[in-house]
């Protein structure tokens, strides 16, 4: 019955059908699918997978494990949109499994619907940000959400729910009896707004709305309500209504002007007290008004300015002026910023009046200026400024000081009765503009003091004079005029210009101050102003008055001083190579001079009043710490390099009258060319120096009691830096004989001595030095020590002696090996030789000729040529010297030496030298030769015995492939008898059940049947050569043996069967099964090989320890090239058999500790021998 | 036909069972042919089975552990291997356990026919045949 079938009937219930709704599938264990009904097409289409392919992964390891566990499982499988819950079932016969699925998408989406459901209500239940509850009317909390439970500031809801709401309460503004009637009544309570006790005792406000659950009956069964926290919101309420006041107490209660402007019509919305006060006007005037209305804002641009920092940065702040009613202007400090109340956007701005702050910051402002001047005047007049100068700087100093066209400054003669100099003091525009209506440039003028009532007036006073009145600003500048030095013309058209004088200047006010000296009037200083001036400018230009009067008298003195001052600068000026410079206590130069100045292009005035630091930069403290002892009341001198050249400084004290001194004198002189010479010697000794310093060689000198007092750097190094101030004999390492031996310099001798002495290394090593060592005297010729250079031969000395050691080495050598060495001066042709070189030309030392000739000589004849050739072409540098040759010595005995030698060649390239050893080789040479002779027979046995070899490897080869093949063949041969089995039953079957049958078809059948043994026979053959069998020997008798073959394959009748057996032949030792199938195979052949008759013989002795059991036919026998291919697999000479029946022999004779031979004679048959071990062998 | 000798033969070739099975059936047995030894073991756990011809190397169940199987279902059992394979040692074992004889592939079918009417007369009814003789004689 065929396997498919039983499977079906017994596996397939009806249920597995294409018609089942539901998926259904059949996999192997492997994961194969097998079947699958058109149910399962989501199912494959998911899996991407069709049948007889294998299932995902996952689903291969489940079947797999379900297989082995024997257990059905349910797996849910999501395909795309739909759900599969998927049974796998194991059927234990077949090694499968069936999976029967079933869409359970609605389920699932049902089931995730009320999971979600749940979810939203427990997520709403529990996170709601409102507190939920439930509540019987008797004041049981039946329930409370997590917010609730936390909103009352319990814990856990176990907490909560242990209180009664009727017994324990919460509410306070509410009591629950209100509570319970009105939802009693209505059913519900709707944004109760109530106060409630916490646990901690604190309250919340919250908002609570209730319902009432109730049955059938109407009775009512409890309370659910939600509760919502507002204390928050009532908490902010309460926030925003005292912020509101706090806002109106600060807005109506602020000192500084605040005002409330609604942005979009700018009117005034509100403005409290303050600002009231600043602007003059009344609320009612103020507000629903503008600021514009209001005429407020004197710069618009103030105002602008305010709004663009308010549009850009948020807030404004600046100081702006707003308009008084009354029409005065305020200063104020405002800050605005804008604000949006309910969605409105307001301006809120503050002011604070600033009006008294900014006069008082005038005021300082002013003190500050007039400080910084006086100051200016002060300093300029130590720098030195000239009176014009000084007036410039009052000029224009006073102009932040007092608002002026310009100051004048008139100075009176000594009597105080003409005025001397004056400056221009008029400013530079109100010139211009004065000249401009005169039409002319008007000149440098000066005044008759006389001619000024007003100024005589001032000396008379001592006081100053303030002109403010129109009419006495006229008669001053009247008579003002009159008084100047202008020629006529343009003192008349000057005087024109007065009554319109305000006009062009816009004078309103002159002040004239007098400079009083002592009891003197010394001149008058006067300004004039388009501003009208007060006592304050009057009292401020005296201050200035006094302070100038002070600088001007100085200035006279210096001019005293000036004359004789320029007698002494003559001096200075031509004092030669030097700078002279006149110091003062504080350092800086009041006098500079000398003839370097001019050579250097510098003006000396232009030192004075300079500090050493502005002068001489970074040397200054140098400079000064020298001066400081100068002004102490030393004479100093001292060096310096400055400004490029060499100074030499020279500082005398220049103390006055009293012995004090003030000031010192410093001739500074150029020694830069002086410098410069010595810096050329210095140079010189340098260089001496710095040779000493770059030589490797140690340099050092010695005084007369041999201590070290100078070293080079080599030196330094060696000895180390101590080593100066020590005696030489410190640093010797072991006896020495060299003071002995430097003794002669000492004594004045002018020779170069060398000494060798080991020394001390700073680093402690002994050190081998060679020194150098000459004598040093002084100019007189006295000795005074030694100079001596050394150089360090440790290593040099090292490799001196293992040269040596190399060398005794190299002559060991060359006598041990016998080795002769000569040395050839190619020039010159002088040859010389060592010893052994005569001992291996058999010649004595005195019958060498010593050149190239004698030599070459020396050599066989046969040789000569060639040995000559090979050391030419060494000469020539194409190769190096290796010549074999033969020497005859003079008694007639040839040795055979061998010569190795190289070629020096000098710089041009030609040879110089040649060096190079000769050796006996007259022994291994022999050796050689015996060697050669033997080799050559020796290749020839080893030629035969590889050959031997490679047929014996050959046959292996051969063996092996045949033990693969027949191994092989006989797996295929077991094979092929299943299928002849069936075709054998077949066969047998047909006859069997057509005994009746055509002729034709039996014959056929029988043809089948025939053949088919045939195959198996060819089968068995190949199974029989192929297979190790196992040997299973016992003891037998030859004569049992042939029997039983005979027996079993009779001879046919034309053959004639002969035996022949000694008596008291031994008992075989082997497996009689396979000595039957050797011998009935010989038996076979044979009679096979006397197709027209003949006799087989059987024959069996002992021979050589075995029996010898021979099948000998009378046929035509072998021929002679089979012979060797008998016993090889595959061969044959039968038109039918496949070639195995001799190998399979040879194998089992083998296999039995056996041998088979064959021995044949054309026309007289063959014989087959089987030689097989006896019994008694094997004991 | 009830007491007819039942032949059950295993191989897994199922030409192999099959053809068998027909030459048996065509001889007057009662056969049934099976592919594997579990299913043997099925039918012989069902109804009676005197002669097991069976495969020696089978997969999963080989023809020695079957023998001993069957042998324990009904210990009298006539077994028999067909082999085409020189499985020494399967055959050893099987010859050990009982096996009553090893036939090689192709089956020499006479040979095994005589062999099945030999052990019908001889291993099954050696009693019933002589009556059975008589009862045949007479009629």
């Amino acid at each position: 019955m065929p396997r498919k079938q039983v499977e079906q009937d017994v596996e397939l219930p009806a249920v597995l059908s294409d018609e089942n709704p539901n998926p259904v599938l059949r996999a192997k264990k492997n994961g194969v699918l097998l079947y699958a009904n058109p149910a399962s097409k989501p199912l494959l289409e998911h899996w991407g997978c069709n049948v007889n392919e294998v299932l995902p992964a996952s689903w291969k390891k489940r079947i797999t494990a379900t297989i082995n566990n024997l257990t059905p499982s349910k797996v849910e499988e999501v395909c795309g949109k739909r759900v599969f819950s998927i049974q796998v079932v194991p059927c234990r016969d077949v090694y499968c499994v069936y999976l029967f699925g079933q869409d359970v998408t609605e389920r699932k989406q049902a089931e995730q619907a009320l999971l979600n459901s749940e979810e939203r209500f427990r997520s709403l239940y529990e996170n709601s940000t409102v507190g939920l509850y439930r509540t019987t009317p008797d004041g049981c909390i039946l329930m409370a959400n997590p917010t609730l439970v936390r909103m009352l500031g319990y814990l856990t809801w176990e907490e909560l729910k242990a209180r009664n709401l009727e017994k324990d309460g919460f509410e306070h503004a509410y009591p629950r009896t209100q509570f319970l009637d009105a939802i009693e009544k209505d059913g519900e309570i709707y944004g109760l707004d109530a106060d409630w006790e916490r646990r901690d005792g604190t309250r919340i406000f919250v908002r609570e709305s209730a319902r009432a659950i109730r049955d059938a009956g109407g009775k009512t069964l409890f309370y659910d309500g939600v509760v919502e926290d507002i204390t928050e919101r009532k908490q902010a309420e309460k926030a925003l209504r005292e912020s509101e006041m706090r806002f109106a107490a600060i807005f109506h209660a602020n000192p500084g002007a605040v005002a409330l402007t609604r942005v979009s019509d700018n009117q005034l919305i509100d403005v409290n007290k303050a600002w009231l006060e600043v602007t003059g006007y009344s609320r009612e005037e103020a507000i629903g008004h503008t600021a514009f209305e209001l005429n407020l804002w004197i710069d618009a641009a103030q105002r602008d300015q305010l709004i663009e920092m308010i549009r850009t940065q948020g807030k404004g702040h600046g100081e702006v002026q707003l308009r008084h009613k009354s029409g005065e202007v305020q200063a104020l400090l405002m800050s605005a910023e804008l604000l949006e109340l309910s969605g409105e956007r307001y301006l809120l701005t503050m002011a604070q009046d600033i009006t008294e702050r900014k006069r008082i910051d005038l005021e300082i402002y002013q003190r500050n200026q007039e400080l910084a001047l006086l100051n200016a005047i002060n300093s300029a007049a130590n720098r030195g400024e000239d009176l014009g100068g000084i007036i410039n700087i009052i000029a224009n100093g006073t102009k932040n000081l007092i608002p002026n066209s310009g100051v004048i400054l008139s100075l009176v003669n000594a009597s105080g009765d003409r005025l001397v100099s004056q400056n221009l003091g008029l400013s530079s525009s109100a010139q211009a503009r004065i000249e401009k209506h005169v039409g002319r440039p008007i000149p440098n003028f000066s005044h008759d003091l006389y001619k000024i009532p007003h100024y005589q007036k001032v000396k008379e006073s001592r006081k100053g004079l303030l002109l403010t009145e129109k009419k006495a600003i006229d008669e001053f500048f009247c008579a003002y005029i009159e008084a100047t030095s202008w020629p006529g013309k343009t003192r008349q058209a000057v005087k024109k210009l007065l009554p319109a004088l305000e006009k062009i200047i816009g004078l309103r006010s002159v002040l004239v101050v007098p400079l009083i000296s002592g009891d003197e009037m010394i001149g008058i200083l006067e300004t004039a102003s388009s501003n009208v001036f007060g006592e304050v400018h009057l009292h401020r230009l005296e201050v200035l008055a006094a302070q100038v009067t002070t600088v001007i008298q100085r200035k006279q003195a210096e001019e005293a001083l000036r004359e004789s001052e320029k007698l002494l600068r003559k001096i200075a000026a031509n004092y030669p190579n030097s700078y002279l410079s006149i110091i003062e206590k504080d350092m800086t130069i009041s006098f500079s001079s000398g003839q370097e100045f001019n050579k250097q292009g510098l003006d000396p005035n232009k030192f004075f009043g300079l500090t050493l630091e502005q002068v001489f930069g970074e040397k200054a403290p140098m400079i000064r710490e020298n001066y400081r002892k100068a002004f102490g009341g030393s004479e100093v001198e001292f060096k310096m390099f400055f400004n490029d050249q060499h100074q030499l400084y020279r500082v005398l004290p220049l103390p006055d009258d009293d012995g004090k001194i003030e000031r010192i004198l410093a001739v500074i002189e150029n020694i830069t060319e002086r410098k410069q010479a010595e810096e050329a010697l210095r140079v010189l000794s340098s260089r001496q120096e710095a040779l000493l310093a770059a030589v490797p060689d140690i340099v050092m000198e010695v005084d007369n009691r041999k201590v070290y007092t100078w070293a080079n750097p080599a030196g330094l190094e060696f000895f180390g830096p101590e080593v100066l101030g020590r005696e030489a004999a410190d640093y010797f390492e072991g006896e020495q004989q060299t003071y002995r031996s430097v003794k002669p310099l000492f004594n004045g001798d002018e020779n170069t001595i060398y000494v060798e002495s080991w020394q001390r290394r700073k680093d402690g090593q002994k050190r081998l030095l060679a020194w150098w060592c000459r004598t040093l005297k002084d100019a007189q010729g006295n000795v005074i020590g030694a100079l001596s250079s050394a150089r360090d031969i440790t290593e040099q000395r090292k490799a001196e002696e293992n040269l040596n050691r190399l060398y005794e080495r190299f002559a060991l050598a060359t006598q041990t090996a016998q080795m002769g060495v000569w040395d050839w001066d190619i020039s010159n042709n002088i040859l010389v030789w060592d010893d052994q070189m005569y001992a291996l030309y058999g010649v004595k030392k005195e019958d060498f000729g010593g050149a190239y000739e004698s030599w070459l000589n020396g050599l066989h004849p046969d040789d000569r040529a060639r040995s000559d050739e090979l050391e030419k072409q060494a000469l020539r540098g194409e190769r190096e010297y290796d010549a074999e040759f033969r020497v005859v010595w003079p008694d007639g005995s040839i040795h055979i030496l061998k010569a190795n030698g190289h070629v020096f060649f000098g710089e041009d390239g030609k040879p110089l030298r040649m060096l190079g050893v000769n050796y006996d080789i007259t022994e291994r040479k022999q050796a050689e030769e015996a060697l050669h002779n033997y080799s050559g027979r020796l290749e020839e046995m080893v030629a035969e015995r590889t050959r031997e070899l490679r047929d014996t490897q050959e046959q292996l080869v051969r063996q092996e492939k045949l033990a693969v093949l027949g191994h092989l063949a006989g797996g295929v041969g077991h094979e092929l008898r299943n299928p002849l089995a069936v075709i054998n039953n077949a066969v047998y079957y047909l006859k069997l059940i057509q005994p009746e049958a055509d002729e034709k078809v039996k014959e056929y059948l029988g043809l089948i049947e025939k053949e088919t043994h045939t195959a198996e026979k060819i089968i068995t053959d190949l199974l029989d050569f192929s297979r190790v069998k196992s040997v299973d020997r016992e003891p037998i008798s030859a004569a049992e043996l042939a029997n039983r073959v005979l027996e079993r394959f009779p001879a046919p009748e034309n053959v004639r069967v002969q035996l022949k057996f000694t008596t008291s032949l031994p008992k075989v030792f082997a497996d009689p099964r396979q000595m039957d199938q050797v011998l009935g195979n010989l038996v076979v052949n044979a009679c096979q090989a006397m197709p027209k008759g003949g006799t087989l013989t059987f024959s069996a002795v002992k021979k050589g320890g075995k029996v010898a059991i021979a099948v000998k036919d009378s046929g035509e026998g072998i021929l002679p090239e089979n012979m060797g291919k008998l016993f090889e697999p595959l061969f044959t000479t039968k038109p039918k058999g496949i070639g195995l029946g001799l190998a399979v022999c040879k194998k089992l004779i083998e296999a039995n500790d056996g041998r088979i031979e064959v021995q044949s004679e054309a026309g007289k048959g063959s014989t087959f021998t089987l030689h097989l071990p006896t019994c008694e062998e094997k004991a | 036909m009830t007491d007819a000798v039942a032949i059950l033969v295993v191989d897994d070739n199922p030409p192999m069972a099959r053809t068998m099975a027909d030459i048996l059936v065509a001889k007057g047995y009662r056969v049934q042919a099976v592919c594997s030894g579990r299913e043997a073991l099925d039918i012989m756990e069902r109804e009676r089975v005197d002669i097991l011809l069976m495969d020696v190397i089978m997969p999963e169940m080989d023809g020695v552990v079957l023998n001993r199987r069957a042998k324990e279902i009904r210990p009298r059992i006539f077994s028999v291997f067909m082999t085409a394979y020189s499985a020494d040692d399967l055959i050893q074992q099987g010859i050990k356990e009982g096996v009553s004889t090893v036939l090689p592939k192709p089956v020499d079918i006479d040979f095994l026919l005589s062999l099945i009417s030999a052990a019908d007369v001889s291993y099954f009814h050696p009693v019933d045949r002589r009556g059975h003789a008589s009862d045949r004689g007479n009629s």
